[in-house]
């Protein structure tokens, strides 16, 4: 090892918080060179000193009185279960998506299929197909039904379009 | 986690409120002690110490009795520290002024001793001064309370490596301060 790199590794092997292979290497680089020796000595002393300070100054301490006050009152507080905590971040997203599927179900029910004004049945294409007669445009059971009804010139094929603005649905048939 | 401390842990989630006082009975000179060191102030350090037992207590069941006890009590210090440095409008690592802290260390030992104190924690409090907030909680972690580096680093909430890195920068400053201004104490001798 370098001079450099023994060096830079110095602070940390005063307080063995090297790992070992690197403070055997660093050890072996230091048994050969006196000034990196000098210098892991001077590392060495000047953490014991402010550890033998440290020791050595006053602190505060607490009195019995405080130190039993200060136990009451932190057993007198109701200890956190656990398990009655949910994690939030999932009940959130739960939360969310529940309230975003139910949002879109209300406006699609809301809306319901768009119910053809008369006035563009009048301009549409007479028939579904040549040889239809229609459109002929009807509500069989109040506003929320209207049928329009194609029927055909030659044979019994009758188209009927429903448009239930409760129900969702097409039927086809005679 | 040592076999009485899960005793104890286990008595208090069932209900046994009165064990809480025996499990941590053990730190309580510690607590108090680096929260000191944490605040450079005898009555932020009871506030700061208290409410580490406030919330150890109140988070009692969400520790992990394969851990260590003492690492998960250092942690809810130095938070507890942090928001009290936070809520003083100070960085946590502060101090009070040299002549309060003698002052209020006269008061506490007689004036003699109290000067002599004095004078011990001002060399301590100038080599401190002169480490950033992380490499001062680092040091006093590892070097003063002599917690491990894995230790260190659960109650910092930080790797292993990045208290290596800060402890190693911590000790170089310190060495250097030392060096510059106040050689006298290499060697163990009092001025």
């Amino acid at each position: 090892m370098t001079c450099r790199a023994v060096r830079r590794a110095l602070p940390l092997l005063s307080g063995d918080d090297l790992a070992v292979r690197k403070a055997a290497r660093v050890r072996a680089h230091l048994a050969a060179c006196a000034d990196c020796r000098r210098e892991a000595e001077e590392y060495a002393a000047a953490r014991e000193a402010v550890r033998k300070l440290a020791r050595e100054e006053a602190r505060p301490a607490w009195t019995e009185g405080e130190w039993r006050a200060t136990l009451q009152r932190a057993a007198a507080a109701a200890p956190r279960d656990r398990r009655r905590m949910p994690r939030l971040r999932p009940v959130l997203a739960y939360g969310l998506a529940i309230a975003v599927a139910a949002g879109g179900a209300v406006a699609v029910l809301r809306k319901g299929p768009r119910r053809p004004p008369a006035a563009v049945l009048a301009k549409a294409s007479p028939s579904p197909a040549a040889g239809f007669i229609g459109p002929v445009l009807r509500r069989p059971a109040g506003p929320h039904l209207t049928t329009i009804t194609f029927d055909a010139k030659a044979g019994t094929i009758k188209v009927v379009w429903f448009f239930n603005r409760d129900v969702r649905t097409d039927f086809f048939g005679k | 986690m040592d076999e009485r401390e899960k005793g104890l842990v286990e008595r208090i989630l069932s209900g046994d409120r009165a064990a809480f006082g025996p499990l941590v009975e053990p730190y309580r000179d510690r607590l108090l002690g680096l929260a000191y060191r944490f605040t450079g102030d005898a009555e932020d350090a009871k506030e700061v110490a208290q409410e580490t037992l406030l919330r150890s207590f109140k988070y009692l069941a969400h520790f992990d009795v394969e851990k260590s006890f003492r690492s998960w009590l250092f942690q809810i210090l130095v938070h507890a520290a942090r928001n009290h440095g936070a809520r003083r409008g100070r960085a946590a690592s502060l101090a009070r002024s040299e002549p309060a802290r003698e002052a209020a260390l006269e008061t506490a030992s007689g004036p003699e001793k109290g000067h002599e104190d004095g004078e011990l924690r001002s060399k301590l409090m100038d080599c401190l001064d002169v480490l950033s907030p992380r490499e001062r909680e680092v040091f006093l972690l590892r070097d003063v309370e002599e917690l491990n580096v894995r230790e260190a680093a659960a109650a910092l909430g930080s790797s292993a490596v990045s208290v290596r890195v800060h402890l190693s920068a911590a000790r170089k400053k310190i060495r250097r301060r030392i060096r510059e201004k106040h050689p006298e104490i290499l060697g163990g001798d009092r001025p």
